[in-house]
């Protein structure tokens, strides 16, 4: 069913976003419910269906959304499911829900998940740092929405969510960032206790529960009542912005003063990447984030973002599974990940 | 198991208390603890110390948390949604309204909307955000004993209603 998503690239990994070098790309979601239905963790299967039914057919008369691919998550394998949780298009616990479903818009950019914790949550991802012009194009498909789907509204809660935590604007904006400069600097410590008390949070790249990898990082908002959307987003635009210019920093003093261990290291991590017969996930992403930060220093051989954005996606689990086309065990995918690495730097 | 004050978060500190053979235990997350004067760090060291802060803990737990408390509109009670962390229905934001002011104070440093309005609604704003806004007032006035004042803004939104 997913085959087509195995040969083509979401645009958000193109990498041409502002400061693609440090951040990879941005996403903002809304929580979002239908008036009068009991949320999907407590409404019956008749409610979660009807729910279904009222948001595809509205999303049949919307132009943004033309073309669409609207999925039913019952009705995918198990390495389906988790292909598109790989891909950033359906959260880990969607496929729990009872009658779950996913529309995906053309190249990937908008994906509206169906009865997953509340009736709708309705993404817009885009490559680099680009909270504002984000904000917009999600804003306006909330508006269009919103036209004909009549949301669980109170004037004074704002947007009534399933969890207290999305209640407001139920709006949660991240911007995914890779710094291994702070990372060698040991300022990382330092930086994730900080981000709370300015009421953002740290999440790692592979799903919002997983543990860093790779030096990659997701920073979001907390809060989600008591500001306005564009505040919230303001916010975030600075904190971003700040450790984005802590990150160049970094980077230029890595160039100025880099020494022979620095470029050593780089050189035996891309070493590792272009030889290795059998990599393990994590290992490789570890290896990746070194030889990222190798290329953009100029101390190894210039490959363009783009791929190595790919890479980050495709070397995961069902990514691999689905490229070998049938079930094969983690010492099987560990080979094709080599394999596969291989292709994209030669 | 969840935080027993917040219903929100995983509790990872417990307390337990045995006096006369009888055994209360308290389980809190890190973020209530802290808030409750008990942190790590802050371990009451007398008994009395102890005592006091069992006390205090479920005089407030009682007054915010009435466990009885059920949704009319979708069967939940004040309970479930504190196991789960997760509300049933729009309904339950009415229901609970009182603890939920809490919980989404102490989670977001605020309980007022400030941000977009569905379109469909949009309609209907100027009026029924006026008598939001007025209501809320009302509250406030009520809350100060400003009998006057509450007086007069519900008269303004019996105007409103007409």
């Amino acid at each position: 069913m997913l085959e087509k998503y195995v040969n083509e690239f979401p645009e958000w990994l193109n990498a041409k976003g502002k400061f693609a070098d440090i951040a990879v790309s941005t996403r903002i979601r809304l929580a979002r419910n239908i008036k009068d239905i009991p949320f999907a963790y407590w409404a019956s299967m008749r409610d979660l269906k009807r729910t279904t039914d009222m948001i595809t057919s509205c999303i049949e008369n919307i132009d943004m959304l033309k073309n669409s691919d609207i999925i039913t998550i019952n009705e995918l394998s198990n390495v389906e499911k988790q292909f598109l949780v790989e891909r950033h298009l359906i959260s880990p616990e969607l496929p729990s829900s009872k009658f779950g479903s996913v529309v995906i818009s053309e190249k990937e950019m908008i994906s509206i998940m169906i009865n997953e914790e509340d009736h709708l949550r309705i993404q817009v991802l885009s490559s680099g740092f680009n909270l504002f012009d984000t904000w917009k194009i999600l804003s306006s498909l909330d508006d269009k929405l919103s036209f004909n789907l009549p949301y669980a509204y109170s004037f004074n809660f704002g947007y009534l969510t399933s969890c207290p935590t999305n209640v407001g604007t139920g709006l949660r904006a991240s911007v995914m960032l890779h710094i291994p400069g702070l990372s060698l600097a040991n300022k990382i410590e330092k930086l994730l206790p900080a981000l709370s008390k300015l009421g953002m949070v740290s999440r790692g790249f592979y799903g919002e529960k997983s543990e860093s990898f790779g030096d990659l990082f997701q920073v979001s908002n907390q809060i989600t009542l008591g500001k306005r959307e564009e505040e919230l987003i303001e916010e975030l635009q600075k904190t971003v912005s700040q450790i984005i210019s802590y990150e160049q920093e970094e980077r230029e003093l890595l160039k100025k003063h880099g020494s022979f261990q620095l470029e050593d290291r780089f050189k035996r991590a891309y070493a590792l990447l272009l030889n290795a017969k059998v990599i393990p996930s994590k290992e490789a992403i570890e290896l990746l984030s070194v030889v990222r930060l190798g290329i953009l220093l100029d101390l190894l051989p210039p490959t363009p973002l783009e791929r190595l954005n790919r890479l980050l996606i495709i070397i995961q689990p069902a990514h691999l599974q689905m490229v070998v086309g049938k079930p094969s065990g983690p010492d099987k995918r560990d080979i094709v990940r080599a394999e596969l690495i291989h292709k994209e730097f030669l | 198991m969840f935080c027993d004050i917040c219903g929100i978060n995983k509790a990872n500190i417990h307390f337990k208390q045995i006096i006369n053979n009888q055994t209360t235990v308290i389980h809190l997350c890190e973020q209530c603890a802290e808030e409750k004067g008990f942190s790590i760090s802050n371990i009451p060291s007398s008994f009395p110390e102890i005592f006091e802060f069992f006390s205090n803990l479920f005089k407030e737990e009682a007054r915010e948390f009435p466990q009885e408390l059920r949704c009319p509109s979708c069967g939940m009670t004040f309970e479930q949604f504190q196991k789960k962390g997760r509300l049933g229905c729009s309904g339950c934001f009415e229901s609970f309204k009182e603890p939920l002011n809490s919980i989404l104070q102490k989670i977001h440093g605020g309980i007022t909307h400030l941000g977009k309005v569905p379109t469909y609604l949009l309609e209907k704003l100027p009026k029924e955000k006026q008598i939001e806004d007025l209501k809320s007032k009302l509250r406030e006035a009520v809350a100060e004993e400003n009998y006057e004042e509450a007086a007069r803004i519900r008269d303004m939104i019996k105007q409103l209603k007409c």
